[in-house]
């Protein structure tokens, strides 16, 4: 190691050196070191680590602040506050307009060089057109002017946020938030053409991203400038400043590319939110390092290439994909399936090169993305009919009179076209028929939606009737799927086509196999198992249950913690009496698994098949957050303050769901869980998403718990930190969670007890669980260890933020923090979690995709009428 | 919202003193933060150390009164204190017989910064610490543009230096690391 002040002396040749050609390091090199051999192996070996190149094209963030030497203190009217921002046209500053209004405004002072005459009676002219735009997502221009330097400017609406991509990878968002912004996005854009305005420079620079705490707003900037500004520029900077005249590479159209086209229309948008749309979904533009090439190699190259498939782009290179999966939150095979699906198709069209195929406005644009969020199929249903009859009339063309007979025939409309084209009629109900296969797997995956309830008899026997069909037909879907490939090349997760006809076709066919193939044989079960059981439920749980549940609704009436609470029989549950020491009414769901038995001492004894327990909690009033006072330096800002929240009764589920409960109820063997022992299935379910909860859950009318729910559930009237107390020496069979090392923190010697991670949910004798882990005073088992558990909570950032206090199973309304959007709250602790991050109030927050391991959740449910 | 923590950041590096003190009162804080931040992360090698930073800014400062240089000057403070809050987390880990196991624990994102592949975070951390030793401004700058996702204006507003300065530095420490990472022996 080198002492300090040879540091310096390496640094000082270093510096000298490290910006010369390498041809001149050489000599300057020697002169420096003057005979010091050392010093230059030394600086030698430093260069060889240095690259300049790469140092100077290191990604900055625009917005940067820029040396302040450069900033004039005022410019006519305005003060200048700071810069926001440099660009081709010139520099924008942040400024303080004091008459006629204050107010503060982006100013926009434009390059000296141009002419400042025309540009500004051009652009009073275009102010005109500007001022009628009125639209939240549109930035409004004010006025122009120009300096005493003759440098024109113009002052706009101020606005606070960031560029669209920054915004979305700053905040991680994922693919439907993106999408949504991209939808704003063509709302504004819809407007201003609308009104006659083309922006024909849309960029994620010009597309601002604010959230102020809640849900994110874009704002676009500059709108009309880039016409305003266009022709006033000489001829000759027209190939070194592209930018000003045209567009930013990358993000126009190709028929912008062209500088002596005047004819721009409102579709150079469409291209340049087709390209942002790529970007925000894969990370790239379309085509990259465009201007590199040079205008004429450019033009060229929007012109005629049919940029690839985002999803073959994607697929072909695997650390992109986990890049993309990661940011946007979604698993790899989710993102490609969604790409492959839909979003290709929808990206391909907005950024055609041949305007005429794209999207006609941003409207239509903004209904596929719509489509595609509700999961319905999009109009653009791909190599739309328009697109596959255009690549047929192509190859068909001297069958044609000419041009204008395209054009008469696609009004005429499709069949006619083909006709007149000479063609069968086959690529015609082609089409149909590939329609007609989207509509089926879309149809498929609807019994999601199919809740267990009697009310939705009718609609489970339809879905089924057409589900039976659609699964009959796969062999012959098989058969069509590999006639297909046939026309394909194999790669790596899939083929790839010449003709992207054939690829279209081939998506179809994959993902509707794939599809009954995977899900198909679980979603039937599910379906015929649920209207089984809506048929005889009644029957099982209440109708031959008479008499348990006139004793349950007895006690409960008469039990002072319910106030009178008259309870209707719940049909899909069966009471199982009173837990001795909580004096609370269980009760079984038989729909989940065996029923539960109660051991000599009254307490529920759970196998590894035994259904859900549900305990009625009486609810009521209680102190939500941790306490003020001596505790409070144990707690979160998270968690603070504490407030009173008000509950109705409800049903929490005793334990975690199970694994066995799980695969019995939904996936037919399937246990996603990291941790399994054979004979175990009565561990906690984990690896399961908060959207699989949900969605499983809801199937069965159930529900995850509100935060609110859960904690008043795990203090079961205690207002200390844990329930059981405010000290660690009460934790000695109470909690599995990590020994954090603290003297006599030994709750949970490592292993030693003999499980896998986490316990059994209850208590069972057969596999020594009759100690372990003793309920709280509700009953409930693990609240504050094992597997921590999701909730229904939106992950607010801390209860000042709350606006009201949630009640009734609400979850909690209130501000959300910036990029926590997807996110939700875990509560409980876990087998790896520390003994403090066990507490009742303590609140953690989770990505709703994320499937961990030591995460799992338990049933709730309302009282039902 | 503590409001004193962005007054004391917005006063800058004459009040450096006194931030370091309240920052010690706040650090339980910001490690339970920084834990919620890693236990949200699916794999540890997608941990953005800029996300932990910008976690902390939003929850700790007032974002309505600070100013650019009172955001630089928390990024700074931030940015050394995440390097060893994920070093701590890393550590943790590998001890941790139930967790990782020996898993080697680096950051895409800090690789991307310095150029690097896959380098472990704890021989980072301790060539930065190596560096600190000599030419502690250097090492600042290396926690700014790896650790706080800071642009050289940024950091040159925290520091109260010139940008150019911070250019060299940072050309500098780049490659003096990579060469401390590319060959331990070295140090």
């Amino acid at each position: 190691m080198t002492d300090s002040s040879r540091l310096d002396q390496i640094e000082r040749v270093f510096h000298q050196v490290r910006g010369l050609p390498a041809s001149e390091r050489e000599e300057r090199l020697r002169a420096e070191c003057a005979g010091d051999d050392e010093l230059r192996s030394q600086v030698e070996q430093l260069l060889s680590f240095h690259n300049e190149e790469e140092l100077a094209n290191e990604p900055t963030t625009p917005g940067d602040p820029i040396n302040p030497m450069q900033m004039p203190e005022r410019i006519g009217p305005f003060r200048i506050l700071r810069v926001l921002g440099e660009g081709g046209m010139g520099v924008v500053y942040l400024a303080e307009q004091t008459e006629p209004i204050r107010r503060r405004v982006a100013l926009k002072v434009i390059k000296l060089g141009m002419d400042t005459k025309a540009l500004l009676s051009r652009f009073e002219k275009e102010r005109q057109t500007l001022a009628i735009m009125q639209h939240d997502g549109i930035a409004k221009v004010y006025d122009c002017g120009a300096t005493e330097r003759g440098q024109p400017f113009i002052s706009m609406e101020w606005v606070k946020g960031d560029a669209l991509t920054t915004y979305c990878e700053s905040r991680s968002l994922s693919l439907r938030d993106r999408i949504a912004l991209i939808q704003q996005v063509c709302s504004a854009v819809q407007h201003a053409h609308q009104k006659g305005v083309v922006h024909r420079d849309l960029t994620p620079r010009n597309v601002l991203v604010s959230d102020d705490g809640g849900d994110p707003r874009i704002k676009i900037i500059d709108f009309g400038l880039a016409k305003a500004m266009g022709p006033s520029i000489g001829a000759e900077s027209l190939v070194s400043d592209l930018q000003v005249v045209l567009g930013t590479p990358g993000y126009m159209a190709p028929e912008q590319a062209n500088p002596t086209n005047e004819d721009i229309d409102t579709r150079a948008d469409i291209y340049s939110i087709g390209v942002m749309l790529h970007e925000l979904l894969i990370g790239v533009l379309p085509f990259e390092n465009l201007h590199e090439s040079g205008i004429y190699e450019m033009q060229r190259t929007l012109r005629e290439t049919t940029p690839p498939r985002p999803s073959t782009r994607i697929g072909s290179d695997a650390g992109m994909r986990a890049h993309i999966a990661t940011i946007t939150g979604s698993t790899q095979p989710a993102l490609l399936r969604a790409l492959r699906q839909d979003l290709d198709w929808v990206v391909l069209k907005a950024i055609e090169p041949d305007p005429d195929r794209r999207y006609s406005s941003a409207n239509e644009l903004a209904v596929d993305l719509r489509h595609f969020l509700a999961d319905e199929p999009i109009s653009t249903g791909p190599p739309s009919v328009r697109y596959r009859l255009s690549k047929t009339l192509r190859r068909h063309r001297s069958a044609l009179v000419g041009v204008a007979a395209i054009v008469l025939a696609l009004a005429i409309g499709l069949v006619v076209a083909m006709w007149q084209a000479g063609v069968a009629s086959d690529a015609v109900s082609r089409h149909e028929t590939l329609r007609h296969l989207i509509l089926l797997r879309q149809g498929f995956q609807k019994e999601a939606e199919l809740v267990e309830h009697e009310s939705n008899v009718k609609r489970m026997r339809d879905w089924l009737g057409k589900a039976q069909e659609t699964r009959a037909m796969l062999g012959e879907y098989r058969d069509e799927l590999a006639r297909i490939e046939t026309k394909g090349r194999q790669q790596e997760g899939g083929f790839t086509f010449d003709d992207l006809a054939d690829e279209f076709e081939y998506d179809v066919y994959r993902s509707l196999v794939t599809m009954l193939e995977d899900v198909g044989p679980t979603a039937l079960k599910r379906v015929k198992d649920s209207l089984q059981w809506v048929g005889m439920v009644e029957n099982v749980t209440v109708t031959q249950q008479e008499d348990a549940w006139l004793k349950a609704k007895a006690a409960i009436q008469s039990d002072p913690r319910f106030h009178g609470l008259v309870l209707e029989s719940q049909v899909g549950l069966v009471p199982i009496g009173a837990d001795k020491q909580s004096g609370l009414q269980e009760f079984w769901m038989p729909r989940t698994g065996a029923p539960p038995t109660r051991g000599a001492d009254g307490a529920v004894v759970v196998k590894q098949d035994t259904g859900v327990v549900f305990v009625l909690l009486p609810g009521g009033t209680f102190q939500m957050g941790s306490a003020p006072g001596k505790n409070e330096k144990y707690s979160l800002s998270n968690e603070r303050p504490q407030h009173e929240v008000t509950l109705d009764p409800f049903f929490m589920a005793k334990h975690e769901f199970t694994q066995s409960q799980w695969s019995q109820l939904w996936f037919a063997g399937e246990n996603p869980s990291k941790h399994q022992k054979p004979g175990r299935g009565h561990q906690p379910v984990e690896r399961v998403s908060y959207g699989q909860a949900v969605q499983h859950l809801r199937r069965h009318r159930l529900l995850l718990p509100t935060e609110a729910q859960w904690e008043y559930a795990c203090r079961a009237e205690k207002a200390t930190r844990w329930y059981f107390g405010d000290t660690r020496k009460d934790l000695v069979h109470r909690i599995n969670a990590l020994s954090d090392g603290l003297p006599g923190s030994d709750y949970w010697a490592d292993s030693k007890d003999g499980w896998t991670m986490h316990a059994v949910v209850g208590l069972d004798p057969a596999v020594g669980a009759t100690h372990h882990f003793k309920p709280n005073g509700f009953g409930l088992f693990h609240m504050h260890g094992n597997v921590s558990e999701l909730t229904r909570g939106l992950a607010v950032s801390s209860y000042e933020n709350v606006q009201h206090a949630p009640a009734d199973g609400e979850v909690i309304d209130g501000i959300i923090p910036r990029g926590a959007e997807n996110d939700t709250v875990l509560r409980g602790g876990a087998f790896n979690k520390t003994v403090e991050d066990t507490r009742s109030a303590v609140r953690s927050i989770a990505g709703r995709h994320a499937e961990w391991d030591n995460v799992g959740f338990r049933a709730s449910r309302p009282i039902y009428e | 919202m503590p409001t004193d923590l962005t007054d004391l950041f917005n006063a800058g590096l004459p009040n450096r003193q006194a931030a370091d003190e309240l920052w010690q009162d706040h650090n339980d804080e910001l490690r339970k933060l920084a834990g919620q931040v890693i236990n949200r992360e699916q794999h540890p090698h997608s941990l953005q150390a800029t996300a932990l930073v910008n976690e902390a800014y939003i929850r700790m400062i007032d974002r309505e009164r600070v100013t650019d240089e009172g955001t630089a000057f928390f990024r700074l403070c931030f940015a050394t204190e995440c390097r060893r809050i994920l070093v701590d987390h890393a550590r943790k880990r590998k001890a941790d017989k139930r967790g990782g196991g020996a898993v080697r624990h680096s950051l895409s994102e800090a690789d991307a910064r310095l150029g690097v592949n896959d380098v472990d975070v704890i021989d980072l951390h301790e060539a930065i610490e190596a560096l600190g030793k000599q030419a502690p401004r250097k090492a600042q700058v290396v926690d700014m543009r790896v650790f706080g996702g800071m642009t050289v204006p940024q950091c040159a507003l925290a520091l109260g230096v010139a940008s150019g300065t911070i250019d060299n530095d940072w050309a500098f420490a780049r490659a003096w690391l990579r060469q401390q990472l590319a060959d331990p022996e070295q140090s």
